[in-house]
Order: C-alpha cells, then sequence, then structure tokens
C-alpha cells in the first residue's frame, strides 16, 4: 500500500524564488523603456526599442517565470524532481537575467556586435542547462495523471530549443558572422518562441492546475494529450512552408494552430462559466489571458497593414495572455512557497504560521488585476494613437509591476522575519 | 485501508482547491492526540504535504480509491523511530 515517495523532491525556497522575485524587474525596465521613448517604442515591430521591449517581457519576464515555476511544479504535480536543483537554478538564472539584459541593451541602444555574440552565449548556456536538467527530470517515471504535463512540456521545451536556436544564427548574423533572409527567419523565430514556447507550456501546466486551483473539471483527455503534440506538428508544417515559400501549406498551418487555441480558450472560458464557485482572482487572471489568446486568434486573421497585425498580435499574446497568466500564478505561487517552508520549518510553532490566504491577501491581487488590465488596454490601443498613449501605457505598466513586485517582497520579508525569530 | 477504528479520526477534504486540504490537514494534526491516526479522504495525492510530515515525525499510507480519489492515513511515528 506504501508507495516509494520522494520527500527530497520539493526543492529549497531558495531555487524557484529568484526566478519568481527578479522577473517583475524585467516588465519594469520594458515599462521605463516605454515610458523614456514612447511612441518610437510601438512605431513599429522593428524598431530596436521594440525588439529590447519584446525580449526583456519574453526571455526577463514570461521565460524567467516559466522556469523558476517548473523546479516547483514538478515535485508537486509531478511527484518528479530537477536533479542538482541549487545549482541548475543559480547557472540558468545567471545566463537568463545576464543575456536577457545584454541583449535587450544590445538591440535597443545599438551596442557592438561583440554583446549579441555575448548575450546568445549566456542565454544559449542557461537554455542549455535548463533543457538537459528539466529533460533528465521528465524522463523519470511520473504519477498517470501527471503524464499529459510531461508531455507537454518536454514538446514545449523542444519549442524552447528551436526558437533558442534560431535566436542565436540571428545573434551571430546582427554580429555581422554570415548572411540569411533575417526578416524571414525573425518572423520563424518569433512564432516558435510565441506559440511554441510560450502558449504551448503555459496550456500544458494550465491543463493541470486550472482543474486543480481554480475547481474546474478535468480537460477533455484528447485536448489534454493531443493539443500539444498537434501544435508541434502544426509549427514544424508551418516554419517549413515559410522557408520553401509555399504560401498556400503556410496559411493552412496557421488556420490549424487557430482553430486548436480558440478550441484550447472555448474549453476553458466554458469551464469557468459553468463553474458554480464564485470566481476567485486567480480565475480573473485566467479569464482575461483567454480572451487575449482568442483576440489574438482574430487578429491574426483581420486584413490589418502586416506589420501593425503583427505587433497587435505580439502584445496580445505576450502581455494580454502570458503576462495575465503569469501575474495570476504569481499570486498563488509564491504565497504558497512562503507558508509551506514555513510549515516544514519544524523549529517553528504551527500556531506562529499565517495562514496562506494572508500571506498575500486577495485584495492586493485584485488590485494589480486592475492596474494590468489598465496598462494593457492602453498598450493596445497604442498603435492607434503612439504619440498619446505609449507614455501612459509605460506608466500603468510600471505601475502594475510595482504592486506586483511589492506584494511578492512583502511575502518574502515575511518569510525571513518569521525565520529569523 | 480498513474501516476507521475507535482511535481514527476522519476527515474528507475532497472537493476543497489547494492548498485548503493540506491546511486542514495540518490543522487537525495539530488537536490530534497522539495515539490516534488521522484518515483522510483526498482528491489527489499530496506530494508537498509528505515533507511537511516527515518533519514533524509522522508516518502516512496512502492508497487509491475506485473513483479516482485517495485513502490517506497518518499516524504519529513512535519515539524508537524518531
Amino acid at each position: 500500500m506504501q508507495r516509494t515517495l520522494n520527500y527530497g523532491a520539493m526543492p529549497s525556497i531558495w531555487v524557484p524564488l529568484p526566478f519568481l522575485l527578479t522577473a517583475p524587474c524585467f516588465v519594469f525596465a520594458a515599462a521605463l523603456l516605454l515610458m523614456w521613448q514612447g511612441e518610437a517604442a510601438l512605431v513599429s515591430r522593428w524598431t530596436p526599442l521594440t525588439l529590447a521591449m519584446t525580449h526583456l517581457l519574453t526571455l526577463g519576464f514570461l521565460t524567467m517565470t516559466i522556469v523558476g515555476a517548473l523546479f516547483q511544479i514538478l515535485p508537486v504535480v509531478a511527484g518528479t524532481s530537477i536533479a542538482l536543483a541549487r545549482p541548475v537554478a543559480a547557472l540558468s538564472w545567471c545566463g537568463l537575467a545576464g543575456g536577457t539584459a545584454v541583449l535587450a541593451s544590445a538591440l535597443g541602444f545599438g551596442l557592438s556586435p561583440g554583446f549579441h555574440v555575448m548575450a546568445a552565449g549566456m542565454l544559449g548556456l542557461a537554455g542549455l542547462v535548463v533543457l538537459v536538467a528539466v529533460g533528465a527530470a521528465i524522463s523519470h517515471r511520473v504519477t498517470p495523471a501527471a503524464q499529459p504535463l510531461v508531455a507537454g512540456v518536454r514538446l514545449a521545451i523542444a519549442g524552447l530549443a528551436v526558437t533558442m536556436g534560431l535566436g542565436g544564427v540571428l545573434a551571430m548574423v546582427l554580429a555581422g558572422h554570415g548572411t540569411l533572409d533575417v526578416l524571414l527567419f525573425t518572423d520563424v523565430h518569433a512564432f516558435w518562441g510565441l506559440i511554441g514556447w510560450i502558449v504551448a507550456l503555459t496550456a500544458a501546466v494550465s491543463f493541470q492546475v486550472i482543474p486543480m486551483f481554480q475547481g474546474t473539471p478535468a480537460y477533455p483527455r484528447a485536448l489534454e494529450q493531443g493539443m500539444p503534440a498537434l501544435l508541434f506538428a502544426l509549427l514544424l508544417a508551418w516554419s517549413a512552408a515559410a522557408l520553401l515559400e509555399v504560401p498556400g501549406l503556410q496559411l493552412a498551418a496557421e488556420i490549424g494552430v487557430g482553430a486548436l487555441l480558440a478550441k484550447y480558450v472555448a474549453a476553458t472560458l466554458l469551464f469557468f462559466h459553468r463553474r458554480k464557485r464564485k470566481a476567485d482572482i486567480g480565475t480573473c487572471y485566467w479569464s482575461l489571458a483567454m480572451a487575449c489568446l482568442a483576440l489574438a486568434i482574430l487578429v491574426h486573421f483581420l486584413p490589418f497593414e502586416r506589420d501593425q497585425r503583427a505587433l497587435l498580435t505580439g502584445v496580445l499574446v505576450i502581455a494580454g495572455f502570458g503576462m495575465s497568466a503569469v501575474n495570476g500564478m504569481l499570486y498563488k505561487i509564491v504565497p504558497f512557497l512562503v507558508w509551506y517552508h514555513l510549515q516544514c520549518d519544524a523549529r517553528l510553532g504551527r500556531e506562529r504560521v499565517p495562514g496562506v490566504k494572508s500571506i498575500v491577501e486577495e485584495a492586493r491581487a485584485l488590485r494589480q488585476l486592475r492596474w494590468h488590465v489598465v496598462a494593457l488596454g492602453l498598450l493596445l490601443a497604442s498603435p492607434l494613437a503612439p504619440s498619446i498613449l505609449a507614455r501612459p501605457a509605460g506608466l500603468f505598466m510600471m505601475l502594475a509591476m510595482f504592486l506586483l513586485i511589492r506584494d511578492l517582497a512583502g511575502a518574502l520579508r515575511l518569510f525571513l522575519r518569521l525565520r529569523q525569530s | 485501508m480498513s474501516a476507521p477504528t475507535p482511535a481514527t479520526a476522519f476527515l474528507d477534504v475532497s472537493g476543497l482547491l489547494p492548498p485548503e486540504p493540506m491546511e486542514q490537514i495540518l490543522e487537525a494534526l495539530a488537536t490530534l492526540a497522539p495515539d490516534r491516526a488521522l484518515q483522510v479522504l483526498i482528491d489527489r495525492e499530496p506530494f508537498p504535504l509528505y515533507r511537511v510530515l516527515e518533519r514533524h515525525g509522522y508516518r502516512h499510507l496512502l492508497a487509491p480509491r475506485d473513483d479516482g480519489r485517495f485513502d490517506l492515513s497518518i499516524q504519529k511515528r513512535p519515539c524508537s523511530e524518531h
């Protein structure tokens, strides 16, 4: 009857926490750039500042939190852990944080080619460490309930590998080594990064955490198991069609991706609609994320000017879908980590450990959500009137992140105070 | 798993959202007499709970049910096992 259990599976709080606490600082930096440069940062997806902001958000915030959360989610949900978690986390955090800062500076301020190579090296090292460590962890036998998560993570980290490989090649070309069709390869790099990594991983995690934390039924097995594999196959077909210039196949693959993501969004929103419980703040963040993903699919097929359409789709996927989902998860994960590690401390009396809901009160998360919605609305409207709206969008984005940083730092302060007392 | 004995307290945390099951289990253990066991009905295998139990000197047994839920039995370890 007793199952074999790995008590050491849960890592130290200092493994995921540095990722989760530093990630909002990169959004803060992106918001500062937006406030400083205003419309120049949102006039096209190709301006140096737009590229810098995009990487601060995708690598510095989304990838940073996703990697940190994986250290925590794999043991909690799948009962498997990343070996040598502390050195792996330290190395990947340094590579990711340092590489993102160097890359954003190199892209945004036009630094010398050597900085592109340095960024590619640092991010490549971080990516390799994450791929090997997570790959090894999910190669172990996991509980049957966690198998769809593990399959989804496996394909998403393959998506990350493709994104980083293409990003590395582009960085080398920008540094003057070799030539290729930069616009085409940037499109392929962006498509893999947004859909193959961020959307695919967030969806795979959501298949587990939405039923678990929002109290919905489990996702249909066909969607849970089929979506990651089908998404990966469609991305491969789309990339081949783009590189070989077969527009018909490229459009068919885009329609396939759109339909698949629409099915995922519809299933999730239907769950929330049918749920008898009152919607908590986590459900609000997820609903916003799903609405933005639905809007991104719609915008992608509307007859906009190509560059404007790509910019708007990017804002919807990165700031709308990714950031909303991650902000909501941070308000769940960080208080739980603090509470859990205080509970594990046998020196502390149980009566001294506060309830998990009082570590960061829901009213605080609601306040952050409101500012995030305002920032997102301004950001989406900015391409229409960049000279008027870009700077306010940056200001509200900064305020939303200030609230997030303050709330997460408050949880950390409580942890340190109780541990030291 | 055998039916609860008089020395066993019973707690049903199925249907609750995490981390409430874990909070309720730890609250129940705090008021449990050392010679009694706690039997819990739970929706998911509570991986994070195991380390807390280990750190606080409890042992546990887990048995899956046919309906997908789990029976979790928790008891203070005898001093000789500490």
